[in-house]
């Protein structure tokens, strides 16, 4: 493939609203409002590849084989039919490939981005050696770790619709096509199986909308044997009505981006105005409602408000009132992120679970505020011979990242396919429970 | 007539019924939630009243029309300011013919009287919410003999608001002025003298706050259902999410294009979307997360907001949104929110002299818990209940039906005499609160200078059997007229103090007892003055030095002893040795109804730890000790160590995770837990010697016990137990942790180990005692159900017999209950040494 020398040149000098040499030449952005990932600092490692003709926000017919959606879904839309360059997918690459004898990768591991990433973010964060593997309680990505990179090919892959995939604020903005999550996962299947030459994934898994989309690996791409297992992180396989929490708090989410002026004076069309006209508040108003409940109550409740007001939303903020969005909002497009809400709004694959034939460990937050655990219990039911493993974060969602760590036996266990019902978290407790106290030793008073 | 309408908005509302006043000139919001109600509502109106203004506690006469610098409605081309109200019961007068029985009811954030009155009156239809009435005849606020008087709020409903027609002109207003101005109404139109409970539920419970700092001449108590000390900063969930909602109304395009001045506008122009918002945002965290997902999206969607409607929502979608954005205005909730945005009285709750229970929902998702914990703890002998619920702050409404049986709910309002109590046959007038100074002066003596009693403390000077003179300081009170009252002798537990029972002293005092309570040699106010005596005594002189003082100085000649404890152990043996002087004995938790090795097996040595040979050698006895570390490590506990221990938490030293642990002190943090707590942890930085004293008879007096009751001794404590003639009264709190001493005898069976071989024995030898075990309780009994234990007490003493069955037993005995509420839950058997 060709080599992206003036993506690399501007990314190496970690610049916002850099565009490959291909958007550039084939893109009719009138300008490029979000950078191409999430963590500048790793944005060199990021490769691409692009998927001429690929139908967005077309229909998936399950029953027939897979190869008759490799150009996407029926009735859906090219982006070259709107004038705009070829749909483009994003991805780094780890460890060691093993191939079989047609020299076809057989040991993949792919971990899809969560909702606001991409895979430098997952790469950051869970990849050995790297600044923010503290967030998730150590790396889970690297030699000898619980993903063994010795043993494994490891793929962090973007999803469509942000950061190196293709995305509204590349331009269209609002004519850009509708994508669901199926969409995502097909596009990063031709990237896959075409670019990478991955024949067999041993594991698909992600957090949040990372194991969303981990789920509809396992609905499109287990029967064939594509996929051999999966182990959705927090994810969920409705986040419409039938998630009724999820689908009130992105609804709310949603109309906080249509509620800025900015917003609704343009419909959503406003890329022909400079940055700080863009709904940029809508934006920071978005991320202060979903990050209420983005943590457990009572760890909120023990924040200083110094610290706490950064993620509080005001209209005309004072001091460091919203001052954590007014920045996370500067490399974020809003048009972006309500086809992202959009897409959850359709999204429900509870009726094609049974689809699922890939070995299947379902690990949730108990106390996750937003995907509540009690749906992740419901689809493992849904799977034959899945399993549930949950564990409690004061993070709540977020305990989603440490999970791997918080669990390591169990999901070391899964991984290499020596599992055991009998591992820890498996089947969980209830709700909020803590252990029994354990007998204390010695002189106890 | 007005037309009626249902809707099955929030929760709070659910069961409330709605109406739209068929007035020729309609105003722009209703005068009642529930219109069938507003008949019985009444005005009254206060000229001149300053809204706004500030408010200093110094000098009330300042604020007396408002808050200084505040602005009159009046000056403002208004009506002057208005509430409203309703008042049901039967008001007692005194001489001037002033009501003294009142009960306030404060109205919550978006409710008024009638509100409230639909949800707790006896026979409304918002009673089911409530989980049954709260207000009526024969109810727990009973109207055959208080005064109810429902309040609206300044801003809302029935009283002067925005939506009158100022608009935003409207001075933006301060909880100060809500409850100022009920006051008037109180005081001047309805002749109220004495409020025995202000009350209410969520912002009332907030209002309930201010009338106990704003009045505490006139408000006994008060009880702030799921309220809080602080909505700004200070309170940083409930400001981010009320901030979220009114950022929500403030989006509206009527609002962002009027600034909020609509008025000349027709309702349908109003910013009736962004209320709307505002009410979505606020209701996604009102209930249980988990519980709302069971709820399913048809009942959900009624909540959730768009601004455009969107077919893949449902039918159903935003429902109920529309119903509230009808009877709300979009300036009222602003005001209202903005009130919160100013709401913090943390600094004050120190001085708050009114008594408090604070009640709260423990899983909140507005108001959280953490904060109304520490406002009760803020506040002088200020209490804390909480109940776990799916509907989360909305349980507020139902609390008191859910907490009905609930101990220190239950002794509350016997306290405040919101629970009539015939039993009383005078009042403690000596009775204050205890209180502990957490700052105390090193230089001071902690037990003398930094503790107050909870009645005034007297000092003698007694001689034991060996000769030693001990200071004791010790309660003695009775307001009765008797001139020879039964007397109750109350003696403490280990590490414990006589002031640390004072509401067992208050409630045997009231009903007619003489009550005694003196510091044991070395502990409690029996320190100070016995700092260069020896550290080493035995119990024999403890119940020496009592027997000089109570019947020797005091000439008792007879009287109950209770003893807790290490009490408990003091009193049987006083039992034995002064048996003419013992008219009963009251065991609660006792220790000396087992055996212990003379040598106990620590790791690979072998301890003299129980062996009585070495009584008065101090240097023998750090032989034995020494190597347990015990002195030293109690020298070290830290205040974060303390407070986990006392209420059942261990905590992990390097990840500081907390979890249930099978030891502690108490099950409930009551006044008298706290009282404990407080002094604990206060000691560690007062009067070093006096914290010496203590650290050393803490681990001494575990010989005390120990050295009694050794297997080998064939005159021991035990083996004589069956010779006691005194009826028994034997209490122990079924999650006992302490007895029996599993560490020193390897015993695990408090039932089969303890108390029913005891029975058997002292059952043979034609003293059976009376027993009573508390379901869910602890070591501490006295303060786990304050209540209960102290009228079992005076019931024994009186009749011989007590209560055996509380609601809890019951509950126990037929579903097999586990300990669920209080600290901690069940747990191994430790195997460490207890108590």
């Amino acid at each position: 493939m060709k080599t992206h020398t003036a993506f690399l040149l501007c990314s190496a000098l970690a610049l916002g609203g850099c565009a490959t040499q291909n958007e550039i030449a084939q893109s009719p952005a009138k300008a490029i409002v979000t950078p191409n990932s999430n963590v500048p600092a790793q944005d060199k490692l990021k490769r691409y590849y692009t998927i001429p003709n690929f139908r967005i926000g077309g229909k998936y017919d399950l029953d027939a084989n897979p190869e008759t959606w490799r150009n996407g879904g029926e009735g859906g839309t090219t982006l070259e039919s709107l004038g705009s360059g070829p749909l483009q997918a994003a991805y780094i690459a780890v460890g060691t490939p093993r191939r079989n004898d047609k020299g076809e990768i057989i040991n993949a591991i792919i971990i899809s981005t969560f909702y606001s990433g991409d895979s430098t973010w997952m790469y950051n964060t869970w990849y050995h050696e790297q600044p923010n593997n503290g967030f998730s309680g150590g790396a889970v990505v690297g030699p000898g770790l619980t993903i063994d990179t010795d043993k494994y090919y490891v793929v962090f892959l973007d999803a469509l619709g942000l950061w190196g995939a293709s995305k509204p604020s590349h331009g269209l903005g609002r004519r850009f096509p509708q994508y669901n999550y199926m969409d995502m996962v097909v596009a990063n299947y031709r990237l896959l199986r075409d670019h990478l030459n991955i024949a067999q994934v041993h594991l698909a898994t992600g957090v949040s909308m990372g194991a969303t989309q981990t789920w509809v690996w396992g609905v499109m791409y287990s029967k064939s044997g594509f996929v051999k297992a999966i182990m959705p992180i927090g994810g969920a396989t409705a986040s419409d009505g039938s998630d009724p929490v999820g689908q009130w708090t992105f609804r709310l989410a949603q109309a906080a981006i249509e509620s800025d002026p900015n917003w609704r004076a343009t419909n959503g069309d406003y890329y022909h105005l400079p940055k700080e006209k863009h709904p940029n508040k809508g934006m920071q108003f978005m991320w202060s409602t979903l990050q209420l409940t983005g943590l457990t109550f009572p760890v909120r409740s023990a924040t200083p408000w110094k610290n706490l007001q950064r993620e509080v939303f005001y209209w005309e903020p004072k001091g460091d009132e919203t001052a954590a969005f007014i920045g996370r909002v500067q490399s974020e497009d809003a048009v972006d992120y309500w086809y992202r809400n959009n897409a959850g709004f359709n999204h429900n694959i509870n009726d094609e679970l049974k689809r699922i034939q890939a070995r299947t460990l379902v690990v949730h937050v108990e106390n996750d505020q937003w995907l509540i655990v009690e749906n992740a219990r419901k689809a493992a039911a849904a799977v034959p011979g899945a399993q549930i493993a949950v564990l409690s974060d004061p993070g709540a969602h977020y305990g989603v990242f440490r999970a791997p760590n918080v669990l390591k036996d169990t999901i070391g266990a899964f991984i290499e396919d020596r599992f055991t019902p009998s591992l820890p978290g498996l089947g969980g407790g209830n709700r909020g429970g803590g252990a029994a106290p354990g007998k204390p030793a010695g002189l106890a008073k | 007539m007005t037309t009626l309408r249902t809707w099955a908005g929030l929760a709070a509302l659910a069961t409330l019924v709605v109406g739209a006043p068929a007035m020729a000139q309609q105003p722009l919001t209703p005068r009642s939630v529930v219109a069938k109600l507003d008949g019985i509502k009444q005005t009254y109106e206060v000229p001149n009243f300053r809204i706004g203004g500030t408010y200093d506690l110094a000098r009330p006469q300042s604020w007396h029309g408002g808050g200084e610098g505040g602005t009159t409605l009046e000056s403002l081309g208004a009506k002057p300011a208005r509430t409203a109200y309703i008042a049901v019961g039967t008001p007692k007068r005194n001489a001037k013919g002033e009501i003294v029985n009142a009960i306030v009811v404060n109205s919550y954030y978006s409710g008024d009287a009638t509100a409230m009155y639909t949800n707790w009156v006896a026979d409304q239809p918002g009673n089911a919410f409530s989980g049954g009435a709260l207000v009526g005849k024969g109810l727990l606020f009973d109207t055959d003999r208080f005064y109810v008087v429902f309040v609206d709020a300044l801003g809302l409903w029935g009283a002067s608001k925005p939506s009158d027609g100022l608009g935003r002109k409207f001075p933006v207003h301060s909880y100060y002025d809500v409850v100022q101005l009920n006051y008037r109404l109180l005081r001047d139109h309805l002749k109220v003298a004495r409020v025995v409970l202000s009350t209410g539920v969520s912002m009332g419970a907030t209002q309930a706050y201010y009338w106990g700092l704003m009045h505490p001449e006139m408000v006994g108590a008060i009880m702030p259902i799921g309220g809080a000390p602080a909505t700004d900063g200070e309170g940083p969930m409930a400001a981010w999410t009320f901030q979220l909602a009114k950022a929500a109304l403030e989006s509206d395009p009527a609002w962002v294009e009027t600034k909020g001045n609509y008025y000349h506008l027709p309702k349908e122009k109003h910013p009736n979307k962004g209320v709307e918002f505002h009410w979505s945002v606020l209701s996604l965290t009102g209930y249980d997360l988990g519980y709302r997902q069971s709820l399913g999206w048809e009942s959900v969607s009624k909540e959730v907001f768009s601004w455009q409607p969107d077919p893949r929502m449902g039918k159903s979608a935003g429902a109920n949104l529309a119903g509230l954005a009808k009877i709300f205005d979009g300036v009222d909730l602003w005001y209202r929110d903005t009130m919160g945005e100013i709401h913090n009285v943390n600094a004050l709750l120190p001085g708050m002299k009114p008594r408090t229970l604070v009640v709260h929902v423990d899983n909140d998702q507005w108001l959280i818990a953490d904060k109304a914990r520490d406002a009760a703890r803020a506040i002088p002998g200020g209490q804390y209940v909480g109940l776990s619920s799916p509907i989360a702050h909305y349980a507020v409404f139902s609390a008191l039906n859910k907490l009905r049986d609930d101990p220190t709910l239950d002794t509350f309002m016997r306290d405040i005499g919101v629970v009539a109590d015939k039993s009383l046959v005078c009042e403690a007038r000596n009775y204050r609160s205890p209180r502990i100074n957490m700052a105390p002066d090193p230089a001071k003596s902690f037990w003398k200078d930094e503790m107050v009693s909870p009645f005034p403390v007297k000092y003698a000077k007694v001689k034991d059997r060996r000769g030693v003179e001990w200071e004791i300081g010790y309660m003695d009170e009775y307001c009765g007229k008797e001139e020879n009252p039964p007397v109750l002798v109350v003696v403490h537990g280990k590490g414990a103090f006589g002031a640390h029972y004072g509401y067992l002293i208050k409630f045997a005092v009231e009903r007619g007892y003489r009550v005694i309570a003196p510091d044991m040699p070395q502990w409690g106010t029996s320190g100070p003055g016995n700092l260069d005596k020896p550290m080493t005594r035995t119990l024999d002189d403890v119940r020496d030095a009592f027997h000089a003082l109570i019947v020797g100085k005091l000439g008792v000649k007879q009287a109950y002893y209770h003893g807790h404890s290490l009490g408990g152990s003091t009193v049987l043996g006083y039992a034995l040795r002064y048996p003419g002087a013992v008219r009963g004995l009251i065991l609660e938790g006792p220790a000396g109804l087992e055996e212990y090795p003379r040598n106990i097996k620590l790791g690979d040595k072998e301890l003299p730890l129980c062996d009585k040979s070495f009584a008065y050698d101090r240097r023998r006895w750090e032989e034995a000790y020494g190597p347990t570390g015990m002195v030293e490590a109690e020298m070290k506990r830290s205040e974060q160590s303390v407070r986990d221990f006392f209420y059942f938490k261990s905590r992990d030293p390097k990840t500081d995770v907390v979890t249930p642990s099978y030891n502690g002190y108490f099950k409930r943090d009551t006044e008298y837990a706290r009282l404990h707590t407080d002094q604990r942890v206060a000691m560690i930085k007062g009067n070093p010697r006096e914290l010496e004293q203590w650290v050393f008879m803490f681990i001494y007096d575990l010989y005390s016990i120990c050295s009694e009751i050794a297997v080998d001794d064939p005159n021991s404590l035990f083996k004589q137990l069956h010779k006691i003639k005194a009826p028994i009264f034997l209490a122990f709190g079924a999650r006992e942790p302490f007895i029996p001493g599993t560490a020193l005898n390897g015993l695990t069976d408090l039932a089969n180990d303890i108390i029913n071989p005891f029975m058997r024995r002292m059952t043979a030898a034609g003293n059976a005692p009376v027993l009573k075990v508390y379901p869910g309780v602890a070591h501490f009994i006295h303060t786990d159900v304050p209540y209960e234990f102290a009228r079992d007490t005076v019931d024994f003493m009186k009749t011989r017999q007590v209560n055996a069955f509380s609601v809890h037993t019951v509950d126990a005995l037929i579903n097999a209950t586990a300990d669920t509420d209080g600290n901690g839950g069940a747990g191994a058997k430790p195997t460490g040494l207890a108590k």
